[in-house]
């Protein structure tokens, strides 16, 4: 009877209670959204790099190395000389390494340098390692090995040819057309940066790089015409030699020399150069985007208070016209506590169908933008919310609701007790 | 009526609004009400007359225990009302008082069948919904109401309709009183005629003890006995009263 005549009296003012409802619905699907967010963006982001002891750079901060490195974003405006590459690797303790130079982009996907130990020694999620959904790793310095996404985004498949462009827009004017680069494989998805990603050989890339330079001095005048001539003659006759690269990525032979070596490299006389530890890095760059992450759940927070102040108000307001009711509902014996439990009652009930319908409308935002966000920013969105969230969203927005809803509840508890029966 | 016994008992009341007021109205003397005694006696229908401001819904709200009171005796069926908690002055009024007020009475979004239920749900013996439907069919039909309005919203009724709807609402649990408030009020004389025709029937019938509140003594008629409020209210006798 009790949520009959709540029922009934939000149906009577179905316009405000529509509103009140689409209010909170907005302001719960933000919370929604923003918790489920994090939670996979925290999930897709620790999966990013692993079985990588330490990544070597260019001294340069920590985040930048680890942007650049694994993240492919932003630039290392140095490199490591060969010379001291070498050094590094001869170290007793290193295992493995794998070369890794950047700077380059094909349509706005980057380009990785690297050699075919990168396919071996790169792991990602629990210690998964890329395996190839057609074809293999380039075999010669013309071949090139393609990132799922890459793939998919472009159409191109094995033994397609593909023009490189220098830098990292996604327009760019000069074209290395003298060097095509044939593609030899195609990666599995891994839910990684790798997905984004385009890999040839370093020597590949200097290969580029001389047919680029070769085009562009060719248009300048005779007598450095006349002296770079010789240069590339020679280069063109013999092997590329490559001369530095952007990072390297290690593995060590036991995970207790990693602090040692980390501090052999950031003393190396040679060059100034760092080492950082991917774990380390990545738990610092989770804790600068927590308090941007911290920020969104204060602001959700807040969308949801104003909802629910709004749907107080809206209750609040209703209690005036609502006078004639309680004093009948007295009349015929209703208690104060049932006036109460009735305003209650259309709170959880404005609550409830407010916290479903967002929760469908996330639903389907999801299923909709799943597709777009796997292939244009390689994130993956898993459409199952954890019970931990639902049953998280369910007890703090219920909590805030009745709190909130005490106001016109015990309001209207005070008018039963005061207003008697008669007009 | 000559065995009939007091069903209504009000002796040596006096009230005030305000929590802190009485000490202070007591000094004073200064009451809203002042009634040494007032009976009602079983079966009988009373017509209570009074201008507005001489305590009238003061006393239909403490006879119906919606407002506490702290001297005297208010005993209806014999119990003293004043002695109980809100929470039992709420059940026993569901359960033994049935209202008719000016207008407006019924819970305008809710059909007249829920209406009806909802006076039930707060009673203590409650009937099945079959038995509960029937008894609500028998009352309307008396009372010259379709049973198709059973499932129409009350506000898609008109003002006569839901006078007498309400009618059924306060008999339904067949209360031993009947308390009605300026019903007619809102009512054109030929509709006011049927209705007064039809509360007595019903009042009769259901063995119900009637009080009837009105200021115009013209509705008096048929009345088995007149009480003038300033006739049993001090206060309003010395025309004292502040409200």
């Amino acid at each position: 009877m009790l949520f009959k005549v709540a029922l009934a009296s939000l149906i009577n003012r179905r316009l405000t209670a529509l509103l009140t409802v689409l209010a909170i619905m907005v302001s719960v699907f933000v919370y929604l959204s923003v918790e489920h967010i994090r939670d996979q963006a925290k999930a897709s982001f620790g999966r990013t790099v692993s079985g990588v002891d330490l990544i070597v750079g260019p001294r340069t901060g920590q985040l930048n190395l680890l942007l650049a490195s694994v993240f492919r974003v932003g630039s290392l405006n140095n490199g490591i000389d060969m010379e001291t590459v070498h050094k590094i690797a001869d170290n007793k303790l290193v295992s493995w390494w794998v070369p890794l130079s950047f700077g380059d982009s094909h349509k706005g996907f980057p380009l990785v340098a690297t050699n075919t130990d990168y396919f071996k020694h790169y792991k990602y999620g629990d210690k998964q390692a890329l395996t190839f959904a057609s074809g293999d790793k380039f075999a010669s310095d013309n071949q090139l090995v393609l990132g799922a996404n890459v793939a998919k985004k472009l159409g191109y498949k094995l033994g397609d040819k593909v023009v490189m462009s220098h830098g990292l827009g996604v327009t760019s004017f000069s074209h290395h057309e003298q060097y095509p680069f044939e593609v030899s494989g195609i990666l599995k998805l891994t839910g990684t940066p790798v997905d984004q990603s385009l890999f040839i050989s370093l020597e590949g890339a200097e290969h580029m790089h001389d047919e680029n330079s070769h085009a562009a001095h060719s248009a300048q005048n005779s007598r450095e015409h006349e002296e770079h001539e010789h240069e590339h003659e020679h280069e063109h006759e013999h092997e590329v030699e490559v001369k530095e690269i952007s990072a390297m990525l290690l593995g060590l032979k036991a995970k207790f020399a990693t602090l040692v070596i980390q501090q052999q490299i950031n003393k190396l006389k040679e060059q100034p150069l760092m080492a950082i530890i991917p774990g380390v890095a990545l738990t610092e760059m989770w804790r600068l985007m927590g308090s941007m992450e911290k920020l969104l759940l204060i602001i959700s927070g807040l969308v949801l208070l104003a909802a629910l102040l709004g749907m107080s108000t809206m209750l609040l307001a209703s209690m005036r016209e609502r006078q004639r009711e309680i004093a009948i509902l007295r009349a015929m014996g209703a208690r104060p506590g049932f006036i109460f439990t009735i305003v209650q009652l259309e709170v959880l009930i404005l609550t409830m169908v407010a916290i479903f319908l967002a929760y469908g409308l996330l639903m389907l935002s999801l299923f909709l933008l799943k597709p777009w966000l796997a292939s244009q920013y390689g994130i993956f969105i898993d459409l199952h919310l954890t019970p931990g969230l639902i049953g998280q969203t369910f007890i703090v927005v219920l909590s805030t609701a009745f709190v909130i809803g005490l106001l016109p509840a015990i309001s209207a508890y005070r008018q039963s007790l005061q207003t008697g029966l008669s007009h | 009526m000559s065995q009939s016994s007091p069903i209504v008992k009000v002796s040596k009341l006096q009230f005030s609004y305000g929590k802190n007021a009485n000490e202070q109205k007591a000094a004073d003397n200064n009451w809203l009400l002042d009634i040494p005694e007032f009976v009602i006696e079983a079966g009988q229908h009373v017509f209570l007359r009074g201008a507005s401001g001489t305590g009238k819904s003061t006393l239909l709200n403490i006879l119906a225990g919606i407002h506490k009171v702290e001297r005297g005796q208010v005993n209806i069926l014999g119990k003293d009302i004043a002695q109980l908690s809100g929470a039992k002055r709420d059940a026993f009024r569901a359960s033994h008082i049935g209202f008719v007020f000016q207008q407006l009475n019924l819970i305008p979004y809710l059909s007249v069948l829920d209406n009806i239920s909802l006076a039930q749900y707060f009673a203590q013996n409650k009937l099945s919904k079959k038995r509960l439907l029937e008894k609500a069919e028998n009352i309307l039909s008396e009372l010259n109401i379709s049973p198709d309005l059973l499932f129409q919203k009350a506000n898609q009724l008109s003002v006569g309709q839901q006078q007498r709807v309400a009618i059924a609402r306060a008999l339904i649990n067949d209360p031993e009183i009947l308390i009605a408030d300026e019903p007619t009020s809102a009512l054109d004389s030929e509709n006011r005629d049927a209705f007064m025709h039809l509360l007595f029937k019903l009042a009769n019938e259901n063995n119900s003890t009637l009080l009837f509140v009105s200021h115009d003594a013209a509705l008096s008629r048929g009345f088995h006995q007149v009480v003038d409020i300033t006739k049993i209210n001090k206060s309003a006798m010395e025309k004292h009263h502040v409200v």
